[in-house]
Parts: C-alpha cells; structure tokens; sequence
C-alpha cells in the first residue's frame, strides 16, 4: 500500500499517465480514501493547466527575420572570403 | 512556430548550402522565435537575441558537416541550447544536466511527513484552485513568473518548453541530449517546485 510520500513521488507520472498499470491502480486506490493527497493532485494538475494557458506566440516580425538573414549574408561573405 | 509550409530537410538543406535567400529566410521565420524563447530560458532575458543570433552564424558555419543524424530543426534548436549553455559557463553558472540533476531533489520537505509516510503538514487549502482562477490574480501570475523565473536553467526550459509551448518530450531530449527519464526528472521537479511557490503564497493570504 502507497503512503502519501509516496503519492507525492508518483504524482506527477499519474497525471501524465506514465505509471504502470498495476501502481496507477495503487494510485488511485489511495486517492479513494486520502483527501490530503486528493488536494495535492489536484493542485499540482491546476499548477500544469495553468502553465499550459502561459503560452507564448513564437512568431517573429518581418524584421527581426531581415536582420537575421542580412547578418548570415554578412557572416557568409567574411567566411569565404579568402585568408591573407 | 510558423513552419507548417517549411519544405522538407531534403529539399532546404541543398538550398542552404548553396546559400539560397529564400531558404533562409524560411527557416529563420520558422525557427527564430523558438530559438529566442529557448535562449532566454537558459540564459536570460539580456542575452537571448545575442546568443540566437551567434546561433545562426554557427549554423550557417556546421551546415557543410551537418550529418544528418537528426532532423535540421532538432540540430538547429541543439545549436542554440549549446549556445546558451556555454555562455552561461563563461559566468560560471550551472548548466549541466549532471549538475542539475544533483540539485535537491526532494519534491516536497520530508518533514511534511510523519515517519510512516503521511501527511504531517498536509496541503493548504487554496482560494484559488483552477487554472484560470490561478491566472486571473495578477499578483498570482506574478508568483508564478517569479518561481519559473528562479528555478535552475535547464528546470526552467524543459518546464517551459513541455509545459507552456506543449513541445514533444523526445524532441525536448534530443536538443538538450538528455535521457527521457532524467529529463522527467528535472520536469517534475520543475513542476513541484512551481506548485510550491503557488502553495506558499496562497498560505500567506490566509
């Protein structure tokens, strides 16, 4: 039988759905009948969700995209260009 | 990541090589932003447009003995890790997996227990409890972006990168070359640490 340390340990490869079979039986039979670990599962699920809302838009600008290729140009040029 | 149009390794990496324009500048809009995103989670915020463009230019200087044992996206994104990563060694700070993985790795102080494993200091109750109610309290959302701001470099992307862009686990452990499990390692304790910072500062509204 899981201890609640132990749940803690497992908590995050429950939620992600990782743990064997037989241990996220286990698991979940310890959630059945402790709410302490019940709160911490449900926190730390609430924790990921809120992270997934964080989420950045990496798209850069047109000129952001013209510096860089414009600085590759540059560097290429010094690259061949032939050592003294 | 604006790259769904990207065309194929096969068909841009000859383009490149040959110095194509246009080829660059489809993968420079496909992959710069990820780029800076993950520059400024290893490395800060000072330095990240820096360290992808000193990226760039090393891709640009590899290209001709890239091997193709990945994919030219996954050796891009490993070239700016790289990158980061060896900056922040010229200021002396962790960046090392091995490092990382040594750093406590208590998910929670043992003392919240009692010596048969149980709750001796249980979770506190929180006022807030859904993802959005977390969110909606700017001093809240604060917390949370000091806490990822705090966590050790590599915790930080991998949580940033897994949790907040939602990027696949294996293309996480193939730019930092890292196992999965200990990549899981460093998530989780990402994650806890996180949730922690959520915790303490939900007790001190009480």
């Amino acid at each position: 039988m899981l201890n609640c340390k132990d749940i803690t340990k497992k908590a995050n490869g429950y939620l992600d759905k990782e743990l064997p079979y037989f241990t996220r039986l286990q698991v979940k039979l310890h959630l059945l009948v402790c709410v302490h670990c019940q709160r911490y599962i449900n926190q730390l699920r609430a924790t990921i969700r809120a992270l997934g809302k964080l989420k950045k838009d990496t798209s850069v600008s047109g000129q952001v995209i013209d510096d860089i290729v414009n600085t590759l140009k540059h560097a290429r040029q010094n690259l061949d260009k032939p050592e003294k | 990541m604006s790259h769904r149009n990207l065309p194929s390794d096969d068909e841009l990496i000859p383009k490149l090589l040959e110095n194509d324009e246009t080829a660059y500048r489809q993968v420079v809009s496909a992959y710069h932003g990820m780029m800076i995103y993950i520059a400024r989670s290893i490395a800060g915020d000072a330095i990240a447009d820096e360290v992808a463009q000193e990226a760039w230019v090393a891709v640009l200087k590899a290209l001709p003995n890239f091997e193709r044992r990945s994919s030219l996206k996954t050796w891009i994104m490993r070239i700016v890790c790289n990158t980061a990563k060896s900056r922040l060694r010229h200021e002396s700070r962790t960046v090392s997996i091995e490092d990382s993985l040594n750093e406590s790795g208590d998910m929670i102080s043992p003392t919240r227990f009692d010596e048969r494993g149980h709750w001796s200091s249980p979770p506190s109750i929180w006022h807030a409890e859904t993802p959005d109610s977390l969110l909606a309290s700017t001093e809240l959302q604060t917390c949370i972006d000091r806490a990822l701001k705090e966590l050790p470099p590599l915790q930080r992307t991998i949580v940033s990168l897994r949790d907040i862009q939602g990027m696949d686990m294996e293309l996480i452990c193939k730019i930092f070359e890292v196992s999965e499990s200990n990549a899981r390692v460093l998530l989780h304790r990402a994650r806890s640490r996180l949730r922690e910072a959520i915790d303490k500062y939900q007790r001190n509204q009480d």
